[in-house]
């Protein structure tokens, strides 16, 4: 890999100009049709140019600050650190946000991009529905219309988001091709963008999709990395020593793994989601069995079989069920910068109840994989090391969903 | 690229506009697409397009989506992209085949061993619609060392700078993409179909063809006053689809959506 296009430094890694982590041979790149070149053409330059303007930067602070309740906290989970008998757990409290998970730091982002660049409409793809909700939250907020490419087994599992979205203003529309889940949804939105181009930004929702994509939403999530390191510092005096966020697309690992990527003492694990066992063929551990591949834009790592269609994937968490990954995990995998893991569908339901049994805190369950892996290393660790887990969503839209697995009440 | 290939020679040997009816590998079946590339070129279609199945694909519209579906739930694999042209050539076909894959298959594969057994396989150009000049990589000098033409695509939305890149890359032809969005039969022509040709046709002596939303026969006629060929894909598909669907023999199938090439090809040609 061609380690003089990137640069690792305190800022952490960035894409070269083509959009690829680790060069020309490592992953990122547009893998797109020549319709949509212009609209990521335009995309990087309108990006460019509001990154360096203090007045955008002051709208998102702002915005992040009295609309989503940023910074939210960083909470010492002291019956669960008790329980483990290791690490000092804390929890990154992105279930606080409005809208109730991460996403709505990136699309408020990237609606003050829609803004500038004079569109008046949003496309989005969403899986458990949180990206939904937030999009067409920010929609509803900038005033601009919206439309939500669902899975149909994902509006079935997550009926409640559904209706929020509604709710706000968007349009949903269920995606009945395909495995009929979040990489469907993908391929529609995508689609819609393709006859739409011109008047429409589509607001992905992860660290995934054509340059500037990933580093670009990989930016606007990178707010909970840099509130961690100072909550920990003040809390702390010191860093963490461990970071555990759930992968997807990586969005909410990707964003509080950025800030850490200079500081090597900084151990830093993507969690994802092993459905019904990795040595199963009902799984998204797409870094644990994957391999190099094109999908959606990117070049990353992909279930894909022996001809490069893509493999079904299967996890109880919609927002994990993906058959791909961002290109920077990719590279921060195969550099080996981070660590990543897998846990079950069932491990993640146990740490789904664990997290509201010993803190008073139901998680996504997205988020409880993440928690899962930290019931096993936390143990692992000494009582003055740090472990930040991040929280990435609550759990109400999976209760439904939950207590049927669980077979619980009702 | 040689002035030898067998696209250059079959747009340098035409007084008219090109044909090119596409149809997707393996919908119904194999054997249908080899009838119907056979079936095609004996009903006047100069070039042959055929797409490979894919489980992701975002550049095309719901009907060739819908047969890509169709093919993968039959079992399709990619080596059957080129078995087929394997078959049609020891059969004596000697029209052009341009082969339309995404370049999560080619790159599966590696680009350089997907184009050379392309090539050994009996085809003569490749479109890889997710491969944006920019992004090709050595997909251009692979297919060059393969004797391959690679065509790119060409938008509505393309700018300027990215129309020369493409005109100074594109080999065999360009693709023109008739309207900003995904493929599948229209009723009218887009308006800034005739200035975006002209344009690209000022640019390059390579042959610009159009393809996306053209279904009628009047539509064909119409584009083929302006461009150096036709592309019609999403009706013929459709068509052969439901023939498939309502219980029709391959023959009768076959001999149906030749008639409907037929018609679109005389109205390329002008006749």
């Amino acid at each position: 890999m061609a380690q003089e296009t990137s640069t690792l430094d305190a800022a952490g890694v960035q894409p070269d100009a083509r959009g690829y982590f680790g060069g020309a041979d490592g992953f990122g790149g547009r893998y797109i049709p020549e319709t949509l070149m212009p609209a990521c053409e335009e995309l990087e330059r309108a990006y460019a140019a509001a990154r360096n303007d203090p007045a955008f930067q002051r709208e998102l602070d702002e915005l992040l600050r009295e609309y989503v309740g940023r910074p939210n906290p960083l909470t010492l989970a002291a019956r669960m650190t008790a329980e483990l008998g290791g690490a000092r757990v804390y929890l990154k409290r992105e279930d606080l946000n409005h809208t109730g998970a991460h996403k709505i730091n990136n699309t408020l982002g990237q609606a003050l991009l829609t803004k500038r660049m004079g569109k008046r409409r949003v496309i989005a793809e969403t899986g458990a529905g949180q990206h939904g909700v937030a999009t067409a939250t920010a929609a509803a907020l900038f005033g601009l219309e919206c439309c939500v490419y669902m899975g149909a087994e994902d509006v079935r599992r997550q009926a409640l988001n559904v209706f929020r979205m509604e709710l706000l203003g968007a349009k949903v529309v269920p995606v009945t091709t395909g495995q009929r889940t979040l990489k469907d949804a993908c391929n529609e939105a995508m689609r819609d963008w393709m006859s739409s181009v011109r008047e429409t930004h589509y607001i992905i929702g992860s660290v995934m999709g054509p340059h500037p994509f990933p580093m670009l939403v990989r930016d606007f999530q990178a707010v909970i990395g840099r509130e961690v390191k100072e909550q920990c510092q003040q809390k702390e005096g010191r860093l963490p020593d461990a970071v555990v966020a759930c992968v997807g697309g990586g969005s909410n690992a990707m964003g509080i793994f950025h800030p850490f990527l200079g500081d090597a003492s900084v151990r830093l694990v993507g969690v994802e989601a092993a459905g019904e066992g990795v040595s199963t063929d009902r799984h998204a551990a797409t870094l644990a069995k994957g391999g190099p591949g094109v999908l959606h834009g990117m070049k990353t790592v992909v279930l894909q079989d022996a001809d490069g269609q893509t493999a079904n994937v299967h996890s109880v968490s919609a927002g994990l069920d993906y058959p791909g990954v961002g290109p920077e995990h990719a590279y921060l995998h195969a550099t080996k910068r981070a660590d990543y893991v897998s846990v079950t569908d069932g491990e993640a339901l146990d740490a789904f109840k664990y997290l509201a049994r010993l803190e008073g805190i139901i998680p996504a369950l997205e988020s409880a994989h993440a928690i899962a892996y930290v019931r096993k290393l936390a143990p692992k660790m000494k009582r003055d090391e740090i472990l930040v887990v991040n929280v990435s969503g609550r759990g109400d839209k999976d209760c439904e969903e939950a207590r049927r697995l669980l077979g619980m009440g009702g | 690229m040689s002035s030898e290939s067998r696209i250059a020679s079959t747009f340098a040997a035409l007084k008219t506009a090109a044909f090119m009816p596409f149809f997707t590998i393996g919908d119904p079946d194999v054997e249908t697409t080899a009838a119907l590339v056979k079936e095609a070129a004996r009903r006047g279609a100069d070039l042959i397009e055929l797409g490979v199945p894919f489980s992701d694909p975002i550049a095309d519209g719901p009907t060739i989506q819908a047969s890509y579906y169709r093919a993968l739930d039959r079992g399709f694999k990619v080596a059957q992209v080129f078995d087929l042209a394997k078959k049609l050539r020891a059969n004596g076909v000697t029209i052009p085949l341009v082969c339309m894959v995404s370049h999560s298959l080619v790159f599966k594969r590696g680009t350089g061993s997907f184009f050379r057994s392309a090539r050994e396989a009996g085809y003569d150009g490749m479109i890889v619609p997710d491969l944006p000049a920019g992004y090709e990589g050595d997909a251009t000098v692979q297919a060059r060392a393969h004797g391959l033409e690679h065509i790119f695509l060409c938008a509505p939305t393309t700018t300027p700078e990215r129309r020369a890149q493409i005109c100074s890359k594109s080999g065999g032809f360009i693709y023109y993409i008739s309207v900003a969005g995904i493929t599948g039969a229209r009723d009218a022509l887009p308006p800034d179909l005739e200035a975006n040709v002209k344009d690209l046709k000022s640019r390059t002596k390579t042959p610009v063809c159009v393809g996306f939303g053209i279904g009628q026969p009047a539509q064909a006629a119409a584009v083929s006053k302006l461009a150096d060929g036709v592309i019609v894909g999403s009706a013929l598909v459709k068509l052969a689809a439901e023939l498939h669907a309502a219980g029709k023999s391959r023959e009768a199938v076959v001999a149906e959506v030749g008639a409907q090439i037929e018609a679109l090809a005389r109205a390329t040609h002008g006749k």
